[in-house]
């Protein structure tokens, strides 16, 4: 029988919790919520998936989908946690929407999809996360797992490359409890990868992950080189020893910095980012940063220049994934809704009201951040704090003024934008050193006039 | 303090603890009425989503200011 939608629970904000978001006043239990909402509404596609596979019709990719999803609730009756961990990375949710997505829109869709992969093979990547189940609850099962790119992914584990002209698209995947035997054609190896693989032609690269510690608080991040959140950046990186090796550096600095000064940011962070996508630079100077509210829990990064750099990146990205899942859980914006275009401080092209809703709460926390680096280091980095604080504490205050009174928020929404103008009204009476709010007015004033001139040239 | 009006019955429904096994259970109506909330369509980047019909891409190399 069949339950009823009124016995289904929900995951909930309370107005104490909307205020200590909108605050940036994170706590562990707080960003726990916000990600067990992150994995119901990842479990909620995945079922979708299951279901839209079926409806489809699709008979093979319906026996892929079904074969992986009963492995995943073997495992989850041995390792729960493992399995919810699993459910939780920010490559599940990529990959379920993508395929709920491909599934719901079919193959002849023209344009954006033209040049992905075939439907079977996307699909077909559940299969590796079953895989990975399997391993860590020491099942025996039998998978089988897509070669894309030459290469098999495991997420979380690492992955396989097979050797160039190999021509199958799937591999083998047998588990018997104390490990797995991998083998497509004429190559076998053994996983998980305990020593490099004896099958000729095949390389296994494991993961690498980051880890520092500081204050009493860890944090250990994934260095994913998964294809499909790699097509999130524009330039994916590879992970060499070496680069892991400098990314564990900056880290370690970024670390230090976080938990002394922005522990309440710190915090939110040991607890809800899990993944680095490693991204080169565009161009030589020209940073890579971005998130994804279908892949909770990563940010997308180029190697951040210095210590200071990456700990401010960290609070605006995470500051983005926080309100995605607020958004997930409440309704902020009615979707249907006006929502005109307008200026954004810190963008040179017009925006909806919506997503500067996004920035402003992610400079908001850009803003906090410069607040508390004041006091630190020399006597340059604190006039470089005061000028970022001025500049960014006045942009927010002007996209709120652009909020506060939007017709598109909900009750929930107006609550949050005004507890965020509540906070930065305060910030804003924060004494500042007079050549660095005049730089950063300067600079302001500069920005606007430019938008202005491109609006009015119809740029 | 109090929830919002509402708030109880629109939220993200809570499968955090569920087991997979359970998931066929809950009727297609509350599946479905979870994922169009959750996939409304949404001017969120002004841009051609990446996945799904909420555009919920943030990316910051994207600014030249």
């Amino acid at each position: 029988m069949k339950e009823a939608s009124s016995a289904v629970s929900r995951h909930r904000l309370t107005s104490a919790d909307l205020t200590a978001l909108a605050g940036s006043q994170y706590t562990e239990r707080l960003i726990r919520r916000l990600r067990a909402a992150e994995l119901s509404k990842n479990v909620l596609l995945l079922e979708a998936v299951r279901r839209e596979a079926i409806r489809t019709g699709a008979d093979g990719v319906s026996a892929i989908v079904n074969s992986a999803c009963d492995v995943l609730r073997i495992a989850q009756a041995g390792r729960p946690d493992a399995v919810a961990r699993l459910l939780t990375l920010p490559n599940f949710g990529l990959w379920a929407v993508e395929s709920l997505t491909r599934l719901r829109t079919g193959p002849q869709r023209p344009g954006a999809q033209r040049d992905l992969p075939p439907l079977e093979l996307d699909i077909g990547h559940l299969a590796a996360f079953a895989a990975v189940a399997a391993l860590r609850a020491r099942q025996q099962c039998r998978l089988k797992l897509p070669i894309r790119d030459g290469v098999i992914h495991l997420p979380a584990l690492g992955q396989v490359t097979v050797p160039a002209g190999h021509g199958q698209d799937w591999a083998d995947f047998i588990s018997d409890g104390r490990g797995a035997t991998l083998a497509s054609g004429p190559w076998e190896m053994r996983l998980p990868g305990a020593g490099s693989p004896s099958a000729p032609g095949v390389t296994w690269t494991p993961v690498h992950s980051v880890t520092a510690q500081s204050c009493g608080l860890k944090i250990r991040l994934i260095l994913e080189t998964d294809p499909l959140l790699a097509r999130l950046v524009p330039a994916p990186g590879t992970v060499s020893p070496e680069l892991a090796g400098e990314w564990r550096e900056r880290l370690t600095g970024a670390w230090e910095l976080l938990t002394r000064y922005h522990p309440n940011i710190a915090l939110g962070l040991a607890e809800g980012l899990t993944v680095i996508v490693p991204s080169a630079e565009l161009e030589r100077g020209q940073p890579i940063t971005a998130t994804s509210g279908w892949a909770w829990g990563a940010v997308l990064l180029s190697l951040p220049s210095d210590e200071l750099t990456f700990a401010e990146t960290l609070t605006h990205e995470f500051h983005h994934l926080v309100l995605a899942a607020v958004e997930d859980i409440t309704t902020l914006v009615n979707a249907s809704g006006h929502d005109d275009l307008c200026y954004a401080p810190w963008r040179d092209d017009p925006r909806p009201r919506s997503a500067l809703l996004q920035g402003s709460y992610a400079f908001f926390g850009v803003a906090g951040f410069w607040l508390r680096q004041r006091d630190v280091g020399s006597s340059a980095d604190r006039l470089r704090a005061e000028t970022e604080f001025a500049r960014r504490s006045q942009n927010v205050s002007d996209a709120l003024t652009e909020l506060r009174n939007w017709a598109g928020l909900t009750a929930p929404g107006h609550l949050f934008v005004s507890t965020m103008a509540d906070r930065v009204a305060e910030l804003l009476a924060e004494q500042v050193n007079p050549a660095a709010r005049a730089t950063a007015w300067q600079a302001n004033s500069d920005h606007r006039a430019r938008w202005l001139r491109a609006r009015a040239a119809g740029i | 303090m109090a929830e919002f009006a509402g708030n109880a019955a629109s939220g993200l429904i809570d499968l955090s603890a569920i087991s997979l096994a359970d998931l066929p259970q809950i009727d297609d109506e509350t599946v479905q009425a979870a994922l169009d909330r959750l996939m409304s369509p949404c001017a969120e980047n002004g841009e051609t989503p990446a996945a799904g019909g909420r555009a919920r891409m943030w990316q910051n190399y994207k600014t030249t200011d």
